[in-house]
């Protein structure tokens, strides 16, 4: 059996829990219900208790859910999207390579814009260049959204700060701080990294196929691995709560989709004005550049409409990025 | 236009008829060929392609002309065009083009953003292409990042890279050439 034909039986498990919640449903009605033998089921139940699914058994009458889960289970969100046309579609994994990889491959088989993968956890997630993105299980949102958009491939790169806009305004929104964006699309909060964007293109010169937008955010981890406990942190860390991460994601899609329906009707200059509204970076900052170039010092002077970073370089003239990595100097 | 008629019903009475000229000027919009000009038997023609506007009218000198029509073979259009970075015409579909040096059929794979190219995945890996691999349809020749979005540029012909225009970490602009292909099922 495939991983995701296992995810899907594992998914009308918890649906029919959520149908039932609180009643005591017998291990056969289950078996039946979701096509498996109760030896599965039992392995499943185990699977989700795992998750932190705290799921009471009673001997000789069945399993019985006590609280709805935190997982990112389409039954759970789908209902709070309403006709959001990102989040149309959710395919959920317990557990999964990459979800940008899934997307890709549902795409491949046609898969309609606004598909949005989900998983528990991911065992290859990555950032840039193959850069990892820490995936633990449950604890934080590994999410890639499919997009079919009628833009021109040159104009396309804009999504990516529309994408950090989406993800600023969230987590402004699910925890009631106010968080920062580093150019061009990090959301930080008190100068760490919350979230992560990686945006994968497929195109021909003049033809956009399909834009990928894999982002990971932080959300109830504990604490960060040491490697990279000084550059990143959690809604969790910064909040001292555990938030919902279900609400987290819907909260996300319909900031997606409100940003990116704002892109679509007002063009480029609008994401850029929102940036820089969101951003102390967008202006009077003094960042460190870092390319594949070098490194040089500057201090940003604004963005353009395409999303290029204006900058001042200490060393003379202004420059235009439309690559590369910058850092806050202090 | 009066002498559309006379062009194209007309006997071949010089080597250059408006047809012609028309094929001519489809033909080098069609290339992105920027300025050509080509003389035969005191007939001139001069074609300059404005690339934000549609191809320009032919200037031609009608002339007296006992030139046979069939001089205008590919050979004379292989005039040098450098006019990598113009902006797209709407209805080009393809990342990869012809050559302008086209007698070898050479497909050019070009950058569809302003950007940075890579030539491998991540920066200790090896590249994605090597001068002179045979390449599928499909398969990932570089990334070109700009703000964060990472283009996987892919093959559209199966063939041999020739030529590798750019190195990795170099910016590109719309539209520049990355690599050259010769495609292995040669007509």
């Amino acid at each position: 059996m495939t991983p995701g034909a296992t995810d899907r039986k594992i998914d009308k498990l918890v649906d029919l829990f959520a149908k039932n919640a609180t009643v005591v449903i017998p291990g056969p009605k289950i078996a039946s219900e979701i096509g498996v033998t109760r030896s599965t089921v039992w392995d499943y139940i185990e699977r989700l208790r795992e998750l932190g699914v705290d799921i009471k058994g009673h001997p000789a009458t069945g399993y019985q859910l006590r609280k709805l889960p935190d997982l990112l289970l389409p039954s759970l969100i789908r209902p709070e999207l309403g006709d959001n046309v990102i989040g149309q579609r959710v395919v959920h994994y317990f557990r999964t390579g990459s979800t940008n990889d899934d997307a890709f491959k549902l795409a491949a088989r046609g898969a309609a814009h606004g598909t949005v993968v989900v998983a528990e956890e991911q065992t290859a997630g990555r950032g840039r260049f193959g850069r990892r993105w820490i995936s633990e299980k449950s604890v934080g949102i590994y999410s890639s959204t499919l997009l079919r958009p009628p833009l021109a491939p040159a104009a396309a790169p804009i999504l990516t700060l529309a994408a950090g806009v989406a993800v600023h305004h969230t987590i402004a929104s699910v925890t009631g701080l106010a968080p920062d964006i580093r150019w061009p699309n990090d959301t930080l909060l008190n100068g760490k990294k919350v979230s992560g964007i990686l945006t994968e293109m497929q195109a021909e010169l003049d033809r956009l196929h399909i834009v990928v937008l894999g982002i990971g955010i932080n959300v109830n981890q504990l604490e960060m691995p040491p490697e990279i406990r000084a550059l990143a942190t959690s809604l969790r860390m910064e909040t001292g709560v555990v938030h919902s991460r279900v609400q987290v994601l819907v909260t996300m899609l319909k900031e997606l989709e409100r940003a990116y329906k704002m892109l679509l009707a007002e063009g480029n200059a609008a994401i850029a004005r929102a940036f820089t509204e969101a951003s102390s970076f967008a202006r009077g900052k003094k960042i460190r550049v870092v390319s594949n170039a070098g490194e040089f010092q500057a201090t940003t002077a604004g963005l353009e409409p395409s999303g290029a970073l204006r900058v001042k370089r200490e060393d003379g003239p202004e420059e235009l990025l439309v690559a590369g990595e910058i850092f806050e100097v202090k | 236009m009066g002498e559309k008629d006379r062009g194209r019903k007309g006997p071949r009475d010089h080597g250059l008829d408006l047809d012609r000229i028309q094929k001519l000027i489809d033909l080098l919009a069609e290339r992105e060929i920027g300025e050509f000009e080509m003389e035969t038997n005191g007939f001139r023609v001069r074609i300059r392609r404005d690339s934000s506007r549609r191809p320009a009218s032919p200037a031609g000198e009608p002339a007296q002309a006992g030139t046979q029509g069939e001089s205008l073979g590919s050979a004379s259009l292989a005039a040098p065009a450098p006019l990598s970075v113009a902006p797209p015409s709407p209805d080009a579909t393809a990342a990869g083009e012809l050559a302008d040096d086209s007698a070898e059929d050479v497909f050019v794979i070009k950058s569809p953003i302003v950007g940075t190219f890579y030539a491998s995945p991540a920066p200790k890996a090896p590249p994605f292409v090597k001068l002179h691999d045979s390449v599928q349809v499909g398969q990932v020749l570089c990334i070109v990042e700009a703000m964060k979005l990472m283009n996987e540029i892919e093959s559209e012909v199966a063939g041999e890279i020739v030529r590798i225009y750019i190195e990795s970490g170099q910016p590109v602009e719309y539209g520049q050439p990355l690599f050259a292909i010769l495609p292995s099922h040669k007509k």
